[in-house]
């Protein structure tokens, strides 16, 4: 009973410091509560009695964590109710949370820097606003989804097929530049709306629900921005679920064993382009998802939205949180895409902080805030690691 | 045909001849060593066999298979794995998964029924399972099942090493230097265990080893190499007394 106990404590601990992270105007405060979170986590980590004592809490009842903390997050946007934009800022978290975790399966799983990953983004979301807006076919949204999915994917193995042999920075020179080819095929073409990008991209409509509609609850207006929200936030724990199996599963390990050492992992019989083609397939195809999600929120795209910068912002969220580990991911996804809205006072040198704190975690924290755990097996049930 | 046969080798590397006309014929249940000066050729040839190299000229035959040039995942789903010289783990994850990553090569399961982890795929993987703890049983391993293979020592690594070959469930296997850095005492048990599994597994082993111990102890035949080419083929007594041998190794003598 203590332990629940625990566990309720401190998720409730941190969603409220979270709440009051992102509701607080004044910049000092934010960063005195910036340097308490730290201090705590460190004081926290060091001290073996409470880190020992939290570890058994969240290990024995791990149902009861994943289930609250799935509720807390249901909750967490209505405290945003008074500002729209921080419930459009969260939602844009959660979108990158899927693209991160996307990315992670060649990133994380394979040690492939793919430093183009915003194309498939952009491919993802320009395939929608073709359809919906410059067409003006009415699919049903899921079907559109699954083709920006499907659209994203094949370029995933348009890029996979020629790289096949490569590593290292080979490897991330070559996404680089087809990251670029991307970019700039889409400001140039006339097809794809030039620079000026697609607009009025409808919003999403589905089970006769209209996304861009306000609805009334118990006589409360909601924003529509949290229509939005409720509906990535299905679809990231959906992601996260099918990327927590494929990491426990065959594939994860192989992946993993073919980054250690490819050598040795094609001489224990694994054919490393099958899986080298997953990784592609898959992380691509989430990466078009995601894209299929933001087109209608922004109701407006254009080739800005998919840059380099994006790419490099991509990678930084993995290589935060965790590599590997798709808690971990989600929070430096979630801190990385937060933050920039948190520096804005800071006006000309936000960046500067933000490029700050990046450089101070790969100094002082490689391994990311929540690192890669070893997959634990406990048959009959399969590996697990969370 | 015989079980192994290389016929005729050959591997450039631009002007230099790694290996030269090499010939080798192994019959099941071989205990054969491969020896010779550094750089004499020796692991150039395991990388011919495994499929790393493709030969420049010459035929690998294996079970009455041409292998030459297949692909390494291939040769190892047809039946020959090998260890390393300076052995390549999977330093990151535990002992239990670099074994398991070797029974991949027979899973009938598609990537959907792992995935999701339907029926059939879970009684494969809980198969896979015990037999990989039992492997580790074997090279005395499995109370260590959940460590980091990075985290051993070096003697266990070159047995947890022997173990992943094993879980592919070779017919040949090859063995490059298993007794590097080993102590007298390690070497003793390591002779044991290379006849054991042999006899356990009905393997057909060829071995490259340094250790004149280890290679006079346990091998029936060996075949000695010198920039490239064989210089001596013949039974650890034949290859003690063979002179060309003692000139590879010392040096010509010297007459004032």
């Amino acid at each position: 009973m203590g332990k629940i106990l625990t566990v309720l404590l401190i998720e409730l601990l941190i969603l409220i410091v979270s709440v009051f992270a992102l509701k607080i105007e004044s910049t000092v405060g934010f960063l005195l509560l910036l340097v308490s979170i730290v201090f705590a986590i460190y004081y926290g980590a060091k001290n073996e009695k409470i880190r020992y004592r939290l570890q058994d809490a969240f290990s024995s009842s791990r149902r009861f964590a994943l289930i609250l903390g799935i509720i807390l997050i249901f909750i967490f946007p209505l405290f945003f109710m008074d500002s729209p934009y921080w419930v459009f800022v969260i939602t844009i978290g959660v979108i990158y949370i899927i693209l991160a975790i996307g990315l992670n399966m060649m990133l994380g799983s394979l040690d492939l820097v793919n430093l183009g990953f915003a194309a498939f983004f952009g491919i993802g979301a320009y395939t929608v606003g073709m359809i919906t807006a410059k067409y003006g076919l009415h699919l049903p949204y899921l079907i559109v989804l699954l083709l920006a999915g499907i659209v994203a994917m094949i370029f995933g193995l348009l890029l996979c097929l020629p790289t096949m042999g490569m590593k290292g920075y080979y490897f991330s020179l070559t996404t680089i530049a087809f990251g670029l080819a991307v970019e700039l095929t889409i400001n140039n073409l006339e097809w794809t709306g030039g620079p000026g990008g697609i607009k009025n991209i409808p919003h999403i409509s589905l089970f006769g629900l209209n996304l861009g509609d306000s609805y009334t609850v118990f006589g409360y207006d909601l924003p529509f921005q949290l229509n939005y929200f409720y509906f990535a936030l299905v679809i990231m724990l959906l992601v996260m679920l099918v990327a927590w199996l494929i990491h426990n599963s065959r594939i994860g390990l192989s992946w993993n064993a073919i980054k250690e050492d490819d050598i040795a992992a094609r001489a224990q019989g694994i054919n490393i382009k099958v899986y080298r083609i997953y990784a592609f397939a898959i992380g691509s195809f989430i990466a078009g998802v995601a894209g299929a999600i933001f087109a209608p929120l922004m109701g407006y795209i254009a080739p800005t939205n998919f840059t380099y910068a994006h790419s490099i912002t991509m990678v930084a969220m993995v290589i935060l949180g965790g590599i590997d580990n798709i808690m971990g991911i989600a929070l430096g996804a979630f801190l990385l895409s937060i933050a920039p809205e948190k520096f804005r006072a800071f006006s000309d040198y936000r960046m500067l902080i933000y490029a700050l704190i990046i450089i101070l975690m790969v100094i002082y924290r490689p391994q990311g805030l929540i690192p890669k755990k070893i997959r634990k097996y406990d048959f009959i049930g399969g590996a697990k690691d969370e | 045909m015989p079980f192994f046969k290389a016929d005729h080798l050959v591997m450039r590397f631009g002007g230099l001849v790694a290996v030269n006309d090499f010939n080798l014929e192994l019959q099941p249940g071989d205990l054969v060593g491969l020896i010779g000066p550094n750089g004499a050729g020796k692991t150039t040839v395991f990388n011919m066999i495994t499929g790393v190299y493709r030969p420049t000229s010459g035929r690998i035959y294996f079970q009455d298979k041409d292998i030459t040039g297949k692909r390494p995942d291939i040769i190892t789903a047809l039946g020959i794995a090998r260890t390393f010289q300076n052995i390549r783990l999977f330093t990151d994850l535990s002992l239990i998964e670099n074994v398991m990553v070797s029974y991949h090569v027979r899973l009938k399961s598609n990537i959907f029924e792992a995935v999701f982890k339907l029926p059939r795929y879970m009684r494969q993987e809980n198969a896979m399972y015990e037999e990989a703890m039992e492997l580790l049983h074997k090279v005395e391993l499995d109370h260590l099942a959940e460590e980091k293979a990075g985290s051993l020592p070096y003697g266990e690594q070159r047995r947890l090493e022997i173990a992943r070959a094993l879980a592919t469930h070779p017919k040949l296997l090859l063995l490059d230097e298993p007794a590097a850095g080993m102590n007298p005492n390690e070497t003793l048990q390591l002779m044991d265990f290379i006849k054991q599994i042999r006899d356990e597994f009905d393997l057909t082993i060829l071995l490259i080893e340094h250790d004149m111990k280890v290679v006079m102890g346990i091998c029936e035949r060996i075949w000695v190499l010198d920039y490239g080419k064989t210089i001596a083929v013949g039974t650890p007594s034949e290859i003690q007394n063979n002179p060309e041998v003692i000139k590879a190794y010392l040096g010509e003598e010297e007459y004032a």
